[in-house]
């Protein structure tokens, strides 16, 4: 294939790859979830005020956000977009968007490099060939991902971070031909460390690989690399107090598998009934008990059902009718692995610690499989798949040279895996854009906005707002909703932290944040925004929220 | 020593080792016979003392047992065995230890002519060792040792598709050879359900690859075809019968209908009232059934369900998966280095990995490690090519790299004693209610005070007690047949009984509890167990036994 072919696919993949990210942005997925809220808000925070909604001066560590502790770069990113379109879905959504786009045009050099690179001599020849349809197959299959495009279209800062892991790989990979490169290559990886709590673990693991991968080349080039090693390590100085801090510590123990009792009870168990034999000791100690544990919960991420049939079980994440992958690409997938293994073993090598470095993090949580933590591993899936449809193809190539019946056999191999792709992102589609809002508008905290837009539309006849809690973090949705003042909202905010951490507002200006009816008489001059179950007898129903798909969420009343 | 008399050696320090691994303590480990073995058990007795089996069919060639209308051959292996040794567990499960050895052998030699299958310019020598390392690989499988220490025909299919496939690469030289294969494919289909999927599919795959070495001797090839179809003509009367696909339909993924189409149809409607025609065509039931088969087919590839959890407990140790953890690796290089290899080798075992789940798959409770028993061995050959490919690699580069095998050779070890740990040591402990542990000491209780009573109610909460109680009290077949022999259908099974013994659910308000009566059941039903509780082995309370 010509170059000038080439540039045009690839123009034209990207153009298609932005178009499904960005198409319905604003009501597909039907509404923002809280950390997409979270994130908008406190980037019109720091955009009108310089401090976030704690009142902390730019943040370089850490966004405490809900106790949760964000982290701050994907907050950053949202502030220009704040700034052009307003507190608005897209403008929480558009950098996310554009983040997966990129990472789909950067795939293409991605593959391009990675293969010039990590092919031995002996093979350049048949690499002229490859490097034809390789990069341009990966990138379409990225750009038609399931994965992907779910999590491109929303505010998910994990998406953010992936396009900072791609370009930090491809820096490396330049940097190996122009040794210049070297002094900035780890900003993106640095970068990804900002952005997204898995990848914070990912980038430093793999920049390791990296370093055993291309050690000699370093070494050839140690000024460069070390100045750009030290570059990135002051760029790291910010954020370590926070990495070694009380709070992220308690995240962390919050939600790994390390600290479960039923581990130790068992081994203890085992130990007893061999009558704390050595070998029972040795054979059953915790430590084997954990591991395995961590092995159950990395595998998840690799069960047939969620890389191929349902994906993750959150609907946030997955649309539940498609996998992470197509089916189709299970096949492939294996195909890929395999010839990739047998004919380009470095590069296997090179992927195969990509993919499986990026689940690790998310194997230390209780929640697994979950696409969004593991989502560092993209593109490595599509490049496997990209080389088993490669390996088929010519396979089927040198068919195509002998006689009319394998010609046919030819031609119907090329046709079963066009149709089988057609269908499979026909199908996604169709799902997406037909079925999702509506089936799952209550897992993205639907209702809120309906209610506060309406709450604001009458506000001037109550002097008091209740708003329920139950569907999470109403503040915040009333912050945004309403383009509170940042400043005002500092001043007079009631709020606290629990005991686990976590920061509750009660209340700002007229809104109050109820868990329940308020006790005794109802107050005249009040509106209630509850839920369906609390509405008392003689209340006004001034107003119900129902979720796309009429469950009742929210009923707005007074008396 | 040469090299010949060497592996003579090492196959038969292999055979000694998987006999160990699957007759030491076969009958105690596991602790106690499910409700499928007691009834193999029980109903090669009663076809020994009679003819018949528990319905009273005459040498029955579909075994009807709990309406799941079992295939026949393993009842028939376990004749000679209950003649010879008694109505036992031992004895019901000796045919598969049996089996199982035979199927390492078979391993060995099948193996041998697979390395032989594509003429190569330069063999290495030490290729020929790889038959070697696929049976002992296959003599300490977790999976393979589990099937064989019990009595589930699957486990007897496995050896047939071993020695059908040896038979047939024979056949290619000698007509005996041939007609074996065509026998022994056949016999396999009577081995078990997956079988009557996976045999024909292997044995076409095998044929297509080897046909051209048939072509001219089209006179073996008939009377071996001629001994196939007589092997297989009995079953094929039999399968005409509707009621042996019920067992299809009970354990078919795609029975329920209404519950699998619900969010599909659902779906539908709110395509229409959307106006969206594309609905049709998406929102399409066959859709749904393509989607649930390949989900069942798939979830056999499964890394955690392999090497870590395993499905029912009744089908692996405790906290062991169906291979060893140290495989993994070895099995995935074994896979590359087979797809370099090529040939037909290659095809073959590819084939053999991509069709064993094929039967499995429109079935429930997936994924299942008896239906796609037929996987193995190919696991242990991958895991063996990639076991030969890592020495070779080691050979060839500096001798820092013997520390590998050090490596290899530790972890190895401890994983394997780590699942010997498991199976021996823990299982009965943990697992004792998976294996209806309880059952022979509740009989051995009703025996014992048989004359205080004038009836024994078994509660049918405790699955398929009249088996079990057929089973240990040895009751004689011809008797029971007199007496009606097993009811079944419907809601027969509450009206079984047999001597003094009445099988049917207890609702303990209800009872009777004149003295003269024993009940046996479940601690739900039977409040205190005033005369004997009946402990699991990890010391919850398994069976209540009272009078009132």
């Amino acid at each position: 294939m010509k170059r000038t072919i080439q540039t045009v696919l690839l123009l034209i993949i990207v153009v298609i790859a932005f178009f499904l990210r960005t198409y319905k942005i604003t009501s597909i997925p039907p509404s923002l979830s809280w950390d997409e809220v979270s994130i908008g808000y406190n980037a019109y925070s720091i955009l009108k005020t310089g401090k976030d909604e704690h009142g902390r001066f730019l943040p370089l560590d850490t966004f405490i956000s809900y106790g949760d502790y964000k982290p701050p770069l994907a907050i950053y990113a949202t502030v220009p977009f704040v700034a052009v379109f307003g507190l608005s879905e897209l403008a929480v959504r558009l950098p996310s968007a554009l983040s997966g786009t990129l990472t789909v045009l950067l795939t293409y050099y991605l593959v391009i490099e990675l293969f010039s690179l990590l092919t031995a001599k002996n093979q350049k020849t048949e690499l002229s060939h490859l490097l034809n349809w390789l990069p341009i197959l990966s990138t379409a299959l990225l750009a038609f991902s399931p994965w992907h495009i779910n999590l491109s279209r929303a505010g998910f800062e994990a998406n953010i971070a992936l396009l900072l892991v791609v370009l930090g790989i491809y820096l490396v990979f330049k940097s190996i031909t122009t040794p210049r490169y070297w002094y900035i290559a780890w900003v993106p990886f640095i970068g990804a460390v900002y952005t997204f709590n898995s990848s914070r673990y990912f980038a430093p693991m793999f920049g390791i690989v990296l370093v055993l991968f291309f050690w000699k080349n370093i070494w050839k080039h140690k000024k460069e690399f070390i100045i750009g090693a030290i570059l990135a390590l002051l760029l790291m100085a910010p954020i370590v107090p926070h990495l070694l801090s009380k709070e992220s510590r308690i995240r962390f123990n919050e939600v790994n598998i390390f600290t479960d009792l039923s581990v130790v009870e068992t081994a203890n168990t085992r130990i007893t009934y061999e009558h704390n034999s050595l070998l029972a000791k040795i054979l059953h100690n915790r430590r084997m008990g954990y591991a395995l544990d961590f092995l159950r919960h990395y595998t998840d991420n690799l069960q047939p059902w969620f890389l191929f049939i349902r994906g993750d079980g959150n609907p946030k994440f997955s649309i539940q009718d498609v996998g992470q992958l197509y089916a189709i690409d299970a096949p492939l997938l294996l195909v890929g692995f395999v010839s990739l293994f047998a004919t380009y073993p470095q590069i296997g090598w090179f992927l195969i610690l990509w993919l499986t470095l990026a689940i690790v993090p998310a194997a230390t949580a209780r929640e697994t499989p979950h696409a969004l933590r593991i989502l560092d591993t993209l593109p490595t899936w599509q490049i496997f798949i990209a080389f088993g449809i490669y390996t088929i193809c010519s396979w089927a190539q040198k068919l195509g040279k002998g006689k009319l019946s394998t010609r046919v056999i030819q031609k119907g191999i090329y046709c079963v895996l066009i149709l089988f792709y057609v269908f499979s992102i026909s199908y996604y589609l169709f799902y997406y854009y037909a079925h999702y809002a509506k089936l799952y508008s209550g897992e993205w905290q639907y209702g809120y906005r309906e209610a506060i837009r309406y709450a604001q539309s009458v506000k001037n006849k109550y002097d008091t707002i209740y708003i329920s809690e139950t569907i999470g973090r109403a503040y915040m949705y009333t912050l945004f909703y309403t383009t509170y003042d940042p400043n005002t909202f500092l001043t007079i905010k009631k709020s606290s932290f629990d005991a686990a951490g976590f920061y509750h507002v009660y209340g700002f200006d007229t809104y109050r944040f109820i868990t329940a009816m308020p006790p005794g008489a109802l107050n005249p001059k009040a509106l209630y925004i509850a839920d369906p179950g609390w509405v008392p007898k003689g209340a006004h129903i001034l107003k119900t929220v129902n979720a796309l798909d009429g469950y009742h969420q929210l009923v707005i009343f007074d008396i | 020593m040469n090299i010949l008399s060497k592996k003579v050696l090492l196959l038969i320090f292999i055979m000694l080792i998987a006999g160990v691994l699957r007759f030491w303590q076969l009958g105690k480990v596991p602790v106690s016979p499910d409700w499928d073995e007691v009834a193999l058990g029980y109903n090669a007795y009663s076809i020994l003392k009679t003819g018949r089996d528990e319905y009273g069919t005459k040498l029955p060639l579909s075994l009807r047992s709990y309406d799941d209308y079992k295939p026949p051959l393993y009842v028939y292996l376990t004749i000679p065995s209950v003649a010879v040794f008694g109505l036992t567990v031992w004895a019901v499960r000796l045919p598969s230890a049996i089996m199982g050895l035979f199927a390492v052998l078979g391993v060995y030699f099948l193996t041998q002519e697979l390395i032989l299958l594509d003429r190569r310019e330069k063999s290495d020598h030490r290729e020929s060792f790889i038959p070697l390392f696929a049976a002992f690989l296959l003599a300490i499988s977790p999976w393979h040792i589990q099937f064989s220490r019990i009595a589930f025909e699957a486990n007897t299919g496995v050896t047939l598709n071993i020695w059908g496939a040896y038979a047939l690469f024979r056949g290619r030289k000698s007509a005996w050879w041939l007609a074996l294969s065509a026998f022994l494919f056949g016999l396999s289909l009577y081995a078990y359900h997956s079988e009557r999927v996976f045999a024909p599919l292997i044995f076409l795959i095998i044929v297509a690859l080897t046909w051209k070495e048939f072509i001219s001797r089209s006179r073996s090839v008939i009377v071996a075809f001629v001994i196939g179809l007589l092997t297989v003509l009995p079953l094929i009367i039999v399968s005409l019968n509707p009621t042996a696909l019920m067992r299809l339909k009970g354990t078919s993924s795609l029975s329920d209908q209404t519950g699998l189409l619900a969010r599909s149809t659902q779906l539908l409607e709110d395509d229409l009232e959307a106006g969206n025609k594309l609905g049709v065509l998406f929102d399409n039931r066959r859709l749904v059934w393509a989607k649930t088969i390949f989900d069942g087919y798939i979830s056999h590839y499964s890394f955690q369900w392999l090497f870590l959890n395993g499905d029912n407990p009744r089908h692996h140790a405790p906290d062991m998966g169906l291979l060893y953890l140290w495989e993994l690796p070895f099995l995935l290089w074994g896979m590359v280095a087979v797809w370099k290899r090529g040939g037909k080798l290659s095809i073959l075992l590819f084939s053999w990995f991509l069709i064993a789940p094929v039967a499995a798959s429109v079935t429930t409770e997936l994924p299942h490690a008896i239906r796609t028993l037929v996987f193995l061995p190919v696991f242990q050959l991958f895991t063996a090519f990639g076991l030969i490919s890592f020495l070779l690699w080691v050979k060839s580069g500096s001798r820092f790299r013997r520390i590998w095998i050090i490596v290899l050779v530790g972890v190895a070890i401890f994983n394997l004693a780590y699942y010997l740990d498991m199976y021996y040591v823990h299982m009965d402990h943990e697992f004792s209610e998976y294996w209806q542990y309880g059952y022979k000491q509740a009989v051995e209780y009703a025996r014992v005070h048989r004359n205080q009573y004038t009836k024994i109610v078994v509660s049918t909460k405790l699955e398929q007690p009249h088996m079990f109680f057929l089973f240990y009290t040895k009751y004689d077949p011809v008797a029971y047949l007199k007496g009606g022999g097993t009811a079944s259908g419907g809601f027969a099974e509450v009206k079984n009984h047999f001597d003094i013994y009445d099988f049917r659910p207890i609702d303990w308000g209800r009872e009777v509890k004149d003295g003269k009566t024993l009940y046996i059941g479940t601690p739900k039903e039977i409040p205190a167990g005033t005369l004997d509780t009946i402990k699991y082995l990890d010391g919850t309370d398994a069976i209540h036994i009272t009078d009132h």
